[in-house]
């Protein structure tokens, strides 16, 4: 084993060069450099050109390792020692040639470099790749977010057009602008989803609500949807389920409404069911499964790995509406709720979604009271207040906290669209947001309001309720045009001091 | 009157420090990587018309190290210029420039060092000025030898400023 090591070594060959001061060879045998006595250095290798400087010290040694030289037309790779000794005495460059001993050296280099450059390149692209990624979707959700503003204007002026006096013609085509406008509303609702969870913004907010009267309330619209299409809704809830659960309640509604919504959509006649089965139960949680069945034309076997796929659309399908993003947003709520989702289907048959998802029971069961209004009768001198928060226990203690005052008028409504329709169809005092809103959350509510020219719509004082309060947040949204900032844990006195001061201010 | 000017290229390995001297001294590009170990010296002459004089640049391209402190110090001694090379699209190539180039200063005080980011055919302009924190400020250069871009440029403006 030795040898492999000793062999090179004593295959190696060297060669000493004696050098005058001025660089020239005086003395040298002709192996590695030829012929070369009597020639200054520098003609034998560009190497030697930044030796003149050296030789002019003295008693110096300087070790040159792994020079590569090439010699009429042959690589070496030598190591090089030069020793510069006293005046008058010549120096001498000691050369020994260890080409092979460095190709060893060489190819280990290679390896580890090339393995190496690989893995950077690869961190490189994927952070060039992210941060396109990144910016593909900043740009998608603050765009549909610009276009999301005037739809929600169309929105509120086809709200008061409703209630004017219209011809039937005319009330036609305001059903044709509100169903126009209702389905790019819901294409931009989907992009701007998208691209929050493609950017991994995608907060669950879990309030706790009613499921059972949820559903209710999802199954009571479809059934409406599928009469006009000559179709027939099914729906059984297991009496296992709980009906209090804490959850994002409109997450869930997106996702059973995407589903049952795709069912009516793909079947063109038979019924769709929805099934809620309760599989699991413990003392505070439950895992619930919603099927929804439907007798529709059925998936193709090989579609069936794609349909959740973003913009995929059905070969060959008749039906050519929207975007291609609902199944693909469903699968991925479905997947942020730490839920699942399966497929089965057969084509001129049907199909049957199943979804399973955990649920945190709602220990207090309490009926849930709705107030929308605090004051006894409406009066035009009422101080108008739009509340508008998805939690019921804020709008509880909120409310609780207003009715202290006198000759206020709340209207409670739970997200950020709802809002900017109210806010053309009734003239309001002030407007109470959370910042947290559904659909549009409660910095672009005010960014919309201050922004808008209908009436004096830009002017209303808004107070902004905060879930995380910080002073940060507090400036940031002072920096929006913010009137108040109400933080959590309600403080009521503080509250009432800031509702008085905007009441006085307005009245003034 | 021909004056002879000692130029050595450092940097990480494979940042395309042979590639750029063989984009400068033979015109030619190849794809493939392959490793220096220890030290190549190459030569070529630069006319610089305004001064009618002929500048040979030889040219040391020295192995790709991670650590600068790992150099050689031999191969330094009596240096004109460095250029020190560093690749625009791998960080780790780049983000312990300011010690590198101050490691530099120490070794050889008074010895100009012009900085090069190679490889800038393969980023956008948008890229480089987004990295201006990163590279841009201590950046003289950006190059391709892959293109040939500035390369010539790089050396026939070194050797002008070393003959001032």
């Amino acid at each position: 084993m030795l040898e492999n090591y000793t062999i090179p070594y004593n295959e190696t060959t060297n060669q000493i060069l004696l050098i005058s001061d001025d660089g020239v060879i005086i003395d040298a045998e002709s192996i590695l450099f030829k012929n070369c006595i009597g020639k200054s250095i520098d003609k034998l290798h560009p190497f030697f050109y930044s030796i003149f400087a050296l030789l002019t010290q003295n008693n110096k040694t300087f070790n040159f390792e792994c020079v590569n030289l090439d010699l009429d037309g042959t690589n070496y790779t030598i190591d090089a020692t030069l020793h510069i000794n006293n005046e008058n005495e010549p120096s001498v460059f000691v050369f020994q040639e260890l080409t092979k001993q460095y190709v060893l050296l060489q190819k280990a280099a290679q390896k580890r470099n090339v393995a190496e450059i690989k893995s950077q390149l690869l961190s490189f692209n994927n952070t060039i790749l992210q941060e396109k990624e990144a910016f593909k979707n900043t740009f998608i959700a603050n765009f549909s977010n610009e276009i999301k503003t005037p739809v929600n204007t169309i929105n509120g002026f086809v709200s008061l057009l409703e209630n004017t006096n219209l011809e039937q013609s005319q009330r036609y085509n305001l059903d044709v602008i509100k169903n126009t406008n209702d389905k790019l509303k819901t294409m931009i609702s989907d992009i701007i989803d998208i691209s929050k969870i493609e950017a991994d913004y995608f907060p669950i907010r879990p309030i706790r609500y009613n499921l059972l009267e949820e559903l209710n309330l999802i199954t009571q619209i479809f059934t409406q949807k599928c009469k006009e299409k000559g179709l027939t809704l099914k729906y059984s809830i297991d009496p296992e389920c709980p009906k209090y659960v804490i959850a994002d309640k409109y997450r869930l509604a997106q996702i059973v409404n995407n589903i049952i919504g795709n069912a009516i959509k793909f079947t063109p006649s038979g019924s769709i069911e929805l099934t809620t089965e309760c599989v699991k139960k413990t003392e505070d949680s439950a895992t619930l499964l919603f099927k929804v069945k439907d007798t529709g034309v059925g998936i193709e076997k090989k579609e069936i790995d794609s349909i959740f796929n973003s913009f995929h659309q059905i070969t060959n399908s008749l039906v050519n509406n929207g975007v291609g993003l609902g199944l693909s947003i469903t699968k991925k709520l479905i997947h942020a709720l730490k839920g699942t989702i399966t497929l089965k289907s057969e084509v001129g048959v049907g199909s049957t979604f199943c979804i399973a998802l955990d649920f945190k029971i709602a220990p207090d069961q309490k009926d849930d009271v709705i107030i929308t209004k605090t004051s006894k009768t409406t009066s035009k001198n009422d101080f108008k207040i739009l509340l508008a928060d998805p939690l019921r226990d804020n709008q509880e203690k909120l409310l609780n906290i207003i009715s202290k005052l006198k000759n206020c008028d709340v209207v409670v409504i739970e997200d950020g669209d709802q809002v900017i329709e109210e806010l053309y169809k009734t003239t309001f005092d002030l407007v109470i947001l959370n910042l947290k809103l559904p659909t549009t959350d409660g910095l672009d509510t005010t960014r919309y309001i201050r922004h808008s020219e209908y009436k004096d719509i830009n002017k209303i004082p808004i107070v902004v309720i905060s879930e995380n309060p910080s002073k940060e947040e507090e400036a940031y949204c002072k920096q929006r045009r913010v009137n108040s900032y109400i933080g959590k844990p309600f403080v009521k006195a503080e509250i009432l001091r800031k509702l008085k001061y905007i009441i006085q201010k307005k009245q003034a | 009157m021909k004056i002879s000017k000692k130029i050595v290229l450092l940097g990480h390995f494979g940042v395309g420090k042979s590639s750029l001297i063989r984009r400068f001294v033979e015109n030619t590009f190849s794809e493939d990587y392959k490793v220096t170990i220890g030290v190549h010296i190459f030569k070529k002459n630069v006319t610089i018309p305004e001064k009618g004089t002929d500048v040979s640049l030889v040219i040391w391209d020295l192995e790709g190290n991670d650590d600068i402190s790992n150099t050689r110090l031999s191969y330094l001694l009596g240096t004109h210029a460095f250029i020190y090379v560093y690749d625009v699209t791998r960080p780790a190539t780049y983000e312990k420039l300011e010690s590198e180039l101050n490691f530099l200063k120490e070794k050889q005080k008074n010895t100009p060092i012009t900085v090069v980011g190679n490889k800038e055919d393969l980023v956008t302009k948008a890229y480089i000025k987004q990295n201006s924190d990163n590279f841009g400020r201590l950046t003289d250069f950006y190059v391709s030898a892959k293109t040939g871009d500035k390369v010539d440029f790089l050396f026939s403006n070194l050797a002008e400023s070393l003959i001032k």
